[in-house]
């Protein structure tokens, strides 16, 4: 079996440097930010588990506004990679983590990469990455990929997230009361249609609706939920 | 839907910079409001503090993914012919029509250091 693995991020953390680290390929690495504009793809194999690496382009979030923000969540969630890595800057990390909780939002199998903590810890941050990691209910990693420091323990954890054996508690994002009854009536609707609900997250559909997010309002369309959409006050 | 912003000054006057749609928009403290100016005024080196915007709320929303938070410090880059600005530590480029939705306060101190 090949795990697939998609790597995603902030643009310029370093999500080519660990590409090339995991994959031991050369792909050019810019300085600055842009530099994947599309995907690359490499291989590699650990602990005898083969490994398709993807790299995606650098985002600041999923909405699906812009042309490499869809292709990155169009990925994630046609594609269904087994594991995401989402590479994070430990030396900025409040503007990251929002694309984390976006991450967390869309149920990806994800693993955090906390990478430049070389440069983080020069600034003079500290992490508790347990701390962090039971928060996001997902594994935290610290890596340094110009150094290949942590890459074996995030090739780890990417078999082991792969196995499907981390027993970890699902993190929600709650959005107050008044927002959460709204939502549950929604994937309530959502979850009548079987087919519908197993293919997204029902949780993630509800809040793209309530955001009018274009795509979601197009996939619930072509599924014909009407209702639904009269929710939202969605009209043709 | 609730107004959209329109004019920088609205009519209202400089203490209601806030549209009516959302709680982000109020400003972080009562002293900044004296010195509140669209982002786009601000030359290169200047830094200033985030405390409203004056838009509907698809480009607030696409300002806040990019990092455009209240409270969050931003510095003026480069400023022609449209700006770089860095925001937590990551430089964005916005169209000067864009920088003039933006208000911050030019107080120094009070605001978040992101770097």
């Amino acid at each position: 079996m090949i795990i697939k693995v998609a790597l995603i991020g902030n643009p310029n953390v370093g999500k080519t440097a660990i590409f090339n680290a995991l994959t031991g390929s050369r792909q050019h690495v810019g300085n600055w930010p842009g530099v994947t504009v599309e995907k690359k793809e490499g291989r590699c194999t650990h602990r005898g588990a083969e490994m398709e690496v993807v790299d995606l382009p650098g985002i600041y979030s999923l909405t699906a506004s812009s042309i490499d923000e869809r292709i990155a969540r169009n990925y994630i969630i046609k594609e269904r990679p087994d594991v995401v890595v989402d590479i994070v800057d430990a030396s900025n990390i409040e503007r990251n983590l929002y694309l984390t909780l976006l991450l967390l939002e869309l149920e990806a199998n994800l693993i955090v990469a906390l990478n430049m903590m070389d440069i983080a810890a020069s600034k003079g941050y500290e992490f508790d990455t347990e701390k962090l990691s039971l928060l996001l209910g997902v594994p935290v990693i610290p890596t340094v990929a110009t150094t290949h420091f942590g890459i074996r323990e995030l090739k780890d954890a990417i078999i082991e997230a792969a196995s499907g054996k981390n027993k970890r508690r699902k993190v929600t994002i709650g959005y107050g009361e008044d927002l959460e009854t709204e939502i549950r009536r929604i994937e309530e609707m959502i979850m009548e249609d079987p087919h519908l609900s197993g293919t997204y997250p029902p949780r993630w559909l509800a809040i793209k609706i309530l955001e009018r997010d274009e795509e979601v309002i197009g996939i619930l369309e072509r599924y014909q939920k009407k209702d639904v959409l009269e929710v939202v006050g969605w009209e043709k | 839907m609730p107004g959209r912003g329109g004019r920088i000054f609205g009519k209202r006057g400089i203490n209601e910079l806030g549209d009516e749609s959302g709680d982000i928009n109020e400003p972080v403290d009562g002293k900044s409001i004296k010195s509140a100016i669209p982002l786009g005024l601000l030359s290169e080196g200047e830094e200033g503090i985030i405390i409203a915007h004056r838009c509907g709320r698809g480009l607030r929303r696409r300002l806040l993914e990019l990092g455009f938070t209240p409270s969050s410090r931003v510095r003026v880059v480069s400023s022609f012919p449209g700006l770089i600005v860095d925001i937590k530590g990551s430089r964005i480029a916005l169209g000067r029509g864009v920088a003039m939705k933006i208000i911050v306060s030019l107080n120094s101190g009070g605001g978040k250091d992101d770097n």
